[in-house]
């Protein structure tokens, strides 16, 4: 018996110790480029998090045989920042000081994007996330890019569409009150009163809020085409509330509002909510690259693609171009970033300002039959 | 009102300020959550056996922590620790189980509420307002008019006179906390079937609560239920006449003037310097 032990050790040590012998002699040839990786992998918001990694995981290896040829392997190195700007900010301090890396995917959260960029920013360590979009991340630094649109044009294409598409010339505004519902509001308030939109209710709300009652009974004195709500969780309750007290004006909110979760919670309630959409990511698509990228997800991991999982392996892909204007040289990837121009993503097209945004197209969708289809 | 409820029978008993009662609140919401989502049972039946652990819990929080604290003689400011403590510690703990996002128990469609003088009701609504009031009117007559509602009311004015009268002050404590936690436990159900729960909804409702027994008085069953009442009216007024942000500083703005003016609540009597 000890015997049998001791040749399966022998067995194993010899084995590991020829694998090392192999990588490290296929290693010689290729360079390896680091990308750090900090997303939410455990936590609530492990149902962004999680996806978004899966993308980046596939853009990285759709491109791997190309990058090969060109004796560049490149290496994700994922940390977990539970979308907390505390761990989020280790994170990043470990990725530079351990890892070494010069550039970062991520973080997924814009509380988190904004607590680490001042790190990335002072240790020249391009920081690209895919789907924060607070408005103060615009001018975060110059090693800051992101895919996802900012509030600011999310606003002024709110008030916009509400205009143009919806025809609503009075609508009641209720918002969360922190720094998301606050900014938002007021970019959404300047340009639809701009436009000749009247405003007829607004008030804010504190985050958690459960009972909103009083405030639909106010809302309901008031004539008006819809009722703008920008919130997180709360808007559950909030539609519900507006069922019981037979307030029939729709709702009109934000794309935060695409969560299945949402549609189970509302059930038959959600339908005829609208609310606006950033890109032109639709999951229902079969045909051309956003076709491709939906089938090569599946096929990988099982399940559709998200949202969040579409602007992660746009910002995946539109890094290996970056770096492949800079001949793969990690210290140029800063302005190879702002020289990609009308890059074709399953998002829409991008290129960045010089801010480090993007512009997309903002749509309006809607829910029909217990399904988010676009309006 | 039934959080305060059952907090003041506990302050009365105790003398302290029990923060973990919060707790209670979310965790009657959050076993009916588990055994409704989880374990699929029917929400009538999950209601009935969440309520019985919710009771457990305030019990095993007595004997656990607050009894042999007692026996040791600690301070009112070691048991606010302690309580602070439990609730912290069982609030991430139904976190990290169930997740911080709203969860639901509620089954069936939600429909326009009936048209009662001008003001939309739903049946949960009426449902709550039936439970609490049948609720209050039993915890009064239980403490005024049986043997063991006295010897609480004993226990609440001098623990050391009634354990020489021979009450098992102990006893008599244990069974404080299990009828202020079932009071704790149903209130968080019956919010969670109006407004869905969250793992910190037990904090706002404890506060209230407090607002309510200090401004009811906090011997007086209907003066907090009154309170309570008052306090609900005032809180939707001033989100009609202000706004929405302002609904719980409005409660504490109640609670200050009420504090300065008149301390001992609008039905409390005059505390009597020999009883404290």
């Amino acid at each position: 018996m000890k015997k049998k032990v001791w040749i399966g050790i022998v067995a194993l040590v010899a084995t590991m110790v020829l694998v090392a012998i192999v990588s490290c002699s296929s290693k010689k040839e290729t360079t390896v480029i680091n990308i750090g990786v900090i997303m939410p992998l455990t936590g609530d918001a492990a149902i962004y998090g999680v996806p978004s990694f899966k993308a980046m995981k596939l853009a990285v290896s759709q491109a791997e045989a190309d990058l090969l040829v060109k004796g560049v392997r490149v290496e994700l190195i994922p940390e977990d920042s539970q979308a907390k700007p505390a761990i989020g900010v280790s994170a990043i301090q470990k990725l530079i000081s351990v890892n070494r890396v010069k550039v970062v995917l991520g973080p997924l959260a814009s509380s988190v994007t904004l607590a680490v960029a001042p790190i990335a920013e002072s240790n020249k360590v391009v920081l690209l996330s895919p789907s924060s979009s607070a408005l103060a991340i615009t001018s975060a630094g110059d090693y800051i890019f992101r895919t996802e649109l900012s509030e600011y044009f999310g606003g002024l294409a709110q008030a916009d569409l509400a205009i143009d598409k919806l025809s609503y010339k009075k609508v009641a505004c209720i918002y969360i009150n922190n720094d998301y519902g606050a900014s938002l509001f007021e970019v959404f308030k300047e340009r639809f009163s701009k436009r000749g939109g009247i405003i007829t209710f607004a008030e804010a709300f504190a985050q958690g809020t459960t009972d909103f009652r009083a405030t639909l009974a106010k809302i309901s004195t008031v004539q008006s085409d819809a009722i703008f709500v920008i919130s997180h969780d709360e808007i559950l309750n909030f539609v519900r509330q507006k069922v019981k007290l037979g307030i029939k004006v729709p709702i009109y909110t934000t794309p935060m509002f695409e969560d299945r979760r949402n549609l189970e919670k509302l059930g038959p309630l959600a339908n005829g909510v609208i609310y606006t959409y950033y890109g032109s990511f639709d999951p229902d698509i079969k045909l051309g690259p956003t076709g491709s990228f939906i089938q090569a997800y599946e096929a990988t991991f099982g399940e559709p693609p998200t949202y969040y999982a579409a602007l992660a392996y746009d910002a995946t892909r539109i890094l290996l171009k970056a770096l492949e204007i800079t001949k793969f040289q990690p210290a140029e990837l800063k302005d190879a970033l702002y020289q990609v121009k009308s890059f074709e993503g399953v998002t829409g097209d991008m290129s960045f300002d010089k801010n480090g945004d993007i512009l997309k197209t903002v749509s309006l969708k809607t829910v029909k039959d217990g399904n988010f289809t676009f309006f | 009102m039934l959080v305060a409820i059952g907090f003041a029978i506990v302050f009365r008993a105790t003398r302290f300020f029990h923060f973990a009662h919060g707790i209670v609140f979310t965790a009657g919401a959050y076993f009916t959550f588990l055994f409704k989502a989880w374990l699929g049972f029917p929400l009538f039946f999950s209601i009935l056996l969440a309520i019985p652990l919710t009771t457990l819990l305030g019990c095993l929080m007595e004997v656990i922590v607050y009894l042999p604290l007692r026996r040791k003689g600690s301070s009112s400011l070691v048991f606010l620790l302690a309580s602070l403590g439990m609730y912290i510690v069982l609030q991430n703990v139904i976190s990290m189980m169930f997740g911080d996002d709203t969860k639901t128990i509620r089954s069936g469609l939600v429909k326009e509420g009936l048209n009662v003088f001008g003001a939309r009701i739903t049946p949960i609504e009426i449902l709550i307002i039936c439970v609490s009031v049948v609720l209050v009117v039993t915890v009064t007559l239980l403490l005024k008019k049986t043997k063991m509602g006295n010897a609480m009311r004993a226990v609440a004015n001098d623990i050391e006179l009634a354990s020489v009268s021979g009450i098992d002050s102990d006893r008599v404590i244990l069974l404080t906390f299990a009828i202020a936690s079932t009071l704790a436990g149903i209130a968080g159900i019956l919010v969670a079937l109006d407004v869905d729960m969250t793992p910190t909804m037990g904090m706002n409702a404890l506060m209230m609560g407090v607002v309510a027994v200090i401004v009811g008085g906090v011997g007086s069953i209907p003066g907090v239920a009154l309170a309570a009442l008052l306090l609900g009216i005032a809180q939707h007024l001033g989100v009609w006449f202000i706004s929405s942000q302002w609904q719980d500083a409005i409660a504490f703005v109640i609670l200050l003037i009420f504090l300065l003016f008149r301390p001992q609540g609008f039905l409390g009597k005059k505390v009597k310097k020999a009883t404290l």
